[in-house]
């Protein structure tokens, strides 16, 4: 108990002193901390390594899932269906859309083995608020597979990512369609009953 | 390993021939140095001597002459056994194989699977692919249809598609 405690609150004094310094870091700089600390995890958490799924999930929703920015995804995949959507709608694409992307992402990280990172220089102007940053993940054999990350500066100066493209397929583009068509078969309110049907471990149609 | 070497050093001739028809003469060069250095250094290209010494792969085929010649992707269409498809690339495929060896053909439903995903040479790991869509698609055809449409555009522009357009 005592242990926990003092974990906790050590947890939490960390939180306070890093938060100001996070908000201030740089879009590349994210992306690179960010993916080197998963990869570094992938390689080594015995858990992780075991395919222990909840401790995968902890590791996606605690390191990765903070630096997407879910309802900017959400929006963009609705394309122009968000606005017609009530904001609980909303509220709930948002949480539905955030806990696909996390179950998916929790199975494929596992598959990363012997992969190294490689980072393009960033190009953007100063006070964008916008960019694109390029990724290459190399493998042992076979040809590097790029790895685009879309950022956006939010209100508070930190910047997550709203889009990744891997060899060229727009994660966000691709769910526009599936909404889409969602959408004209059983309205917004069909899309949530699917997205939370899936999310309960149904089969895809 | 050095089976799939053997293929790629096929694709590789084909990338040339298609670099050349969209007058990349760099890209086709790269290509054409590619099979030279493997199919004689690497004995008949089951070792990719050329990717050890740092000259990455081309990826042109037919149906992105096709795109960069013009012509509309036409149909999509999911053809058993051989997977997703665009009218366009599926010409491109016929000529490919009217000209190729023969050999090559059994390996086409499941390299054209993960063209689909955007994972062209990640033959061994086909069934991560699989999981994954199984995972992420509401809806698997659809899924599948856009992220080959996606990966298609991508290759046709070497990487530097027009942005589409934004509903936000």
């Amino acid at each position: 108990m005592q242990a926990d405690l003092q974990r906790a609150l050590f947890a939490l004094a960390a939180l306070l002193i890093c938060a100001p310094a996070a908000a201030q870091e740089a879009p590349d700089a994210m992306v690179k901390r960010v993916s080197q600390e998963v990869l570094q995890i992938v390689k080594t958490d015995a858990k992780v390594r075991a395919g222990d799924q909840a401790r995968i999930r902890e590791v996606v929703e605690t390191k990765l899932a903070p630096n997407f920015d879910f309802q900017r995804m959400t929006a963009l995949a609705m394309g122009r269906n968000w606005r017609t959507a009530t904001p609980e709608q909303q509220a709930q694409l948002v949480e539905q859309f955030k806990t696909l992307l996390v179950r998916t992402y929790s199975g494929a990280i596992t598959t990363y083995k012997d992969e190294t990172i490689e980072y393009k220089p960033p190009r953007m102007d100063a006070g964008a608020t916008e960019m694109t940053m390029r990724t290459q993940v190399v493998r042992a054999s076979g040809s590097p597979v790029p790895i685009d990350y879309s950022l956006g500066k939010g209100a508070d100066g930190s910047w997550k990512a709203y889009d990744v493209i891997v060899g060229g397929v727009s994660l966000v583009t691709n769910y526009r369609d599936e909404f889409n068509e969602q959408i004209k078969a059983g309205g917004i309110d069909g899309l949530i009953k699917t997205l939370t049907n899936k999310n309960r471990g149904g089969a895809p149609a | 390993m050095a089976v799939s070497n053997v293929f790629n050093n096929i694709d590789d001739l084909f990338s040339g021939i298609n670099g050349l028809l969209q007058g990349k003469w760099d890209k086709a060069g790269n290509d054409f140095g590619r099979v030279v250095l493997n199919s004689g250094m690497g004995l008949f290209g089951l070792i990719d001597i050329a990717s050890d010494a740092g000259i990455e792969r081309g990826n042109e085929d037919f149906g992105q002459t096709f795109g960069y010649w013009g012509f509309p992707q036409g149909a999509y269409l999911f053809v058993p056994l051989f997977g997703p498809t665009t009218v366009r690339d599926g010409m491109g495929w016929l000529v490919r194989i009217a000209i190729g060896p023969v050999g090559y053909i059994p390996d086409v439903p499941a390299r054209n699977v993960l063209y689909g995903i955007g994972a062209v040479d990640l033959r061994s790991q086909a069934q991560d692919v699989v999981t994954f869509v199984d995972q992420a698609a509401l809806d698997r055809y659809s899924f599948i249809r856009r992220a080959y449409l996606q990966r298609r555009q991508y290759l046709v522009y070497d990487g530097n598609p027009p942005p589409e357009k934004e509903e936000e």
